[in-house]
């Protein structure tokens, strides 16, 4: 995989999922699974955990606003590396969700102080890494 | 030992010998021959190699990590099993070994959520020698111990500081603090009123709440061994709106006062569980205090509910009931006392009784609401006995 096409990739899976989290937040409020203090809190915890990733993602997108510089040539990278790249920020993002639902369906998460210790121990289990990850993809000069 | 390890891997494959023993020299020999030559990629090879096999990395061809998979699983299993298991809704929730304490955790938990705890602190929950004035036998009753917060200086001033926190309670929730005090206390230890006593101490004052069966009150009183003498009764008629509500009973139908209180436990029972099975949802649960001599009270604490009292919500409910039924000379009034709870959740789960919120903070409307429709269906029931 080119640098360029698993930077687009991933940007755009970043976007997505920031849009898509915050989306499942309200929408578990509104079907009555999150109460309304637990729904500011929530969002006051996940978006600034997502946010500073998505930052990196939407940095990048305005970087190549012409298509000419989003289909620039890239160098190949290694294999591990694009591993790690995808593995990192979908493992990042799909524990938020899960907890979020499992919070929602009182199943092994049964009080909000749990779940606020739960993303805080994803945070500090996944967070860093992906964000040294994805700061080593779209800093300056990438991953090359 | 390295030596021994290198005889067992002759009897591998030849290029697994390659890989492994080169990694065995390279972590048991520190600085030894090979040490400098190990470049970045061949640990990763080697990590390549218990993930996707040797044949696979040798040929360049990746497939699916099942052992990564396997493992991940295998952790995945050991953290989360046993919280998720012990989510079984008809498995409570673990208590300490003695249950006083367990009651005096869940009080202080409640008082912080009625908003009372930047007033009192839980001294004491202990059995012990009723201090009522009205005490005629000597029999043990269940004694919650408060005390009045940042209060300084002579009694009057605690007494003034008391009667402040009195009034402001009551202008803010529309009941009497102590009162509701009381009902949380028996309702949370499961006891009966002529069993429970609140005392709370201002300054070196104690005053108690306590019920009076002759009167069928719950009253406040200082405690008589104490130097000062002042009667504050609960007016319980005085309120005529809030979560606690009254209304008068037609005596010429009204049954005796052990067949009264079963038809309320009745109704209670049949109110909420008709509700649940109209919404296709499990029956919910009553927990109730049992005192076979307290005829005029019937209490119940009733969880697995949603939208009785938040209809346009989808919350879980619990709703701590007490009703009272206060013979007067001339009349027989029924006193309806209620909290509500609420704690989002989808699913059949029921969420942990830590979870819930107190009603009153945004929904109070909605609880005086519900407890108005209550009472009017319990009084029509009682009075026509349908």
């Amino acid at each position: 995989m080119t640098e360029r096409k698993l930077q687009n990739t991933v940007s755009l899976f970043l976007i997505l999922a920031h849009v898509l989290i915050v989306v499942l937040v309200f929408a578990m409020y509104v079907a009555g699974g999150l109460g309304p203090d637990e729904l500011t809190t929530s969002l006051s915890i996940i978006v600034p955990m997502l946010g500073a990733l998505t930052g990196l993602a939407v940095s990048y997108v305005l970087k190549v606003k012409k298509k000419k510089a989003m289909s620039a040539a890239a160098g190949e990278l290694s294999g591990i590396y694009v591993f790690t790249t995808l593995l990192l920020p979908i493992v990042f993002v799909g524990a938020i969700a899960t907890l979020v639902v499992l919070k929602t369906f009182n199943t092994g998460i049964t009080t909000f102080d749990q779940f606020k210790t739960a993303l805080a121990a994803v945070e500090t289990a996944f967070g860093a890494y992906t964000g040294k990850v994805l700061a080593s993809l779209f800093g300056k000069g990438g991953a090359s | 030992m390295l030596e021994l390890r290198r005889n067992i891997a002759c009897k591998r494959s030849k290029s697994e010998l390659d890989y492994r023993s080169y990694f065995v020299g390279s972590s048991l020999v520190a600085g030894g021959p090979g040490a400098t030559h190990h470049s970045f990629p061949s640990y990763l090879r080697i990590v390549f190699i218990f993930l996707f096999g040797e044949g696979r990395v040798k040929n360049r061809m990746p497939r699916f990590p099942w052992r990564g998979l396997l493992l991940a699983c295998f952790w995945c299993a050991i953290f989360f099993a046993p919280s998720v298991m012990a989510q079984d809704p008809a498995v409570p929730p673990a208590e300490t070994s003695d249950p006083l304490v367990s009651h005096q955790t869940k009080l202080e938990h409640w008082l912080a959520l009625a908003g009372l705890s930047k007033y009192w602190v839980i001294e004491k929950l202990r059995w012990g020698s009723n201090p009522s004035p009205i005490a005629t036998d000597n029999h043990d009753v269940l004694r919650l111990e408060l005390r009045l917060r940042d209060v300084s200086g002579d009694q009057n001033t605690g007494d003034q500081e008391f009667q402040r926190h009195l009034d402001a309670y009551e202008r803010e929730y529309g009941e009497s603090a102590p009162e509701r005090i009381f009902y949380r206390l028996i309702h949370e230890c499961q006891v009966g009123r002529r069993d429970a006593v609140v005392t709370l101490r201002i300054v070196r004052q104690d005053y108690v709440v306590f019920f009076d069966p002759a009167r069928g009150e719950v009253l406040l009183q200082p405690r008589e061994d104490r130097s000062i003498s002042r009667e504050v009764p609960l007016d319980l008629t005085s309120l005529a709106t809030g979560p606690r509500l009254q209304s008068s009973l037609r005596t010429a139908n009204l049954p005796d006062r052990q067949a009264l209180s079963e038809s309320m436990r009745a109704f209670l029972r049949d109110y909420f569980t008709s509700a649940n099975r109209r919404a296709n949802m499990p029956d919910p649960k009553f927990d109730s205090e049992i005192d076979n001599r307290d005829h005029d009270h019937v209490g119940f604490v009733i969880s697995g509910i949603k939208s009785q009292v938040l209809r346009s919500r989808n919350y879980w409910e619990m709703i701590d009931i007490s009703l009272d039924v206060v013979q007067a000379p001339s009349s027989v009034k029924l006193l309806c006392h209620i909290d509500g709870y609420y704690a989002g959740g989808l699913g059949r789960r029921l969420p942990d009784e830590d979870a819930y919120e107190d009603m009153r903070k945004g929904f109070q409307d909605q609880l005086r609401i519900f407890a108005d429709g209550l009472l009017s269906q319990l009084q029509k029931r009682i009075e026509t006995g349908r």
